[in-house]
């Protein structure tokens, strides 16, 4: 697929077809409730006290065109 | 009559309990639905389940610290969410990127470096070129957060704070153009 008769939408979805594969079938439903939640909220309170105040988040849409992966990481990625 | 709660002060702390308990409990179902969608999502950009379970994991402990500390989500849990893992896998990616110039090959131990930067690296490649074929910021945004993302059109009209008949006319937009190949812009000469 990843040829120049293909275009950019047919690229990237195979790719990410590709990754979809990788994803096990029982990871795609909800994992046992409360046992799962107790463990998420422990984790929560451990990390909380342990770091730093944790970031205040954007949910703007400028954050979003903003903090694109592409633009914030794309160049430095490139230039390994 | 047996009263459900005490009166006074009692009822208005028992209330609050309640109260909280409920919020817990639809956080709890929030967490839940959210998990699976992240996993998939962050799997099929990084090419790593291991990975991807950290960072929803991450993801997963940030939303309940900012439900803890008393934040009102005004969008969906979800878009919340989703901007976090997305942050999260810069941030991975950055760091596994500036490891990687610091030696001459990848120490044997850092798993996440092994694939990681690679599949960064394309996956990144891929997205520019959709961006530069779509050359629209908000429509660029509405194919990534769909196609990548996998959220759902209320979802994404909620993060863009757009209406969803906003986000449909310009997915359609953003697909038409993704979808020109290469060889319709450039005809091979006769």
């Amino acid at each position: 697929m990843n040829n120049s008769h293909s275009s950019p939408h047919e690229r990237m979805l195979a790719y990410l077809r590709e990754g979809d594969q990788l994803v096990p079938p029982d990871a795609r439903s909800p994992r046992d409730g409360e046992a799962r939640y107790d463990m998420l909220s422990a984790a929560a309170e451990t990390t909380a006290t342990a770091t730093n105040p944790p970031e205040r988040l954007d949910v703007s849409p400028d954050a979003w065109y903003r903090d694109g992966l592409d633009e914030t990481l794309g160049r430095s990625v490139v230039k390994w | 009559m047996r009263q459900l709660s005490g009166g006074g002060d009692d009822s208005g702390e028992a209330h609050r309990r309640l109260s909280k308990a409920r919020e817990a409990a639809l956080m709890e179902d929030a967490l839940r639905a959210i998990e699976p969608r992240l996993i998939s999502s962050v799997t099929r950009v990084t090419r790593d389940y291991h990975l991807a379970q950290d960072i929803t994991q991450e993801t997963c402990i940030a939303v309940l610290q900012e439900f803890r500390r008393g934040t009102k989500f005004e969008k969906p849990i979800i878009v919340f969410a989703t901007v976090v893992a997305r942050n999260k896998l810069r941030d991975h990616w950055r760091k596994a990127s500036s490891s990687e110039r610091l030696y001459d090959e990848p120490p044997e131990h850092a798993r996440q470096l092994a694939s990681g930067p690679a599949a960064g690296l394309e996956y990144l490649e891929l997205l520019e070129s959709v961006k530069t074929a779509i050359s629209d910021e908000r429509q660029a945004a509405v194919w990534e957060l769909t196609h990548v993302w996998g959220l759902k059109g209320v979802e994404i009209a909620e993060l863009l704070e757009v209406s969803s008949a906003t986000v449909s006319r310009e997915l359609a937009a953003a697909e038409i153009k993704a979808k020109r190949c290469r060889d319709d812009e450039e005809p091979a000469p006769a």
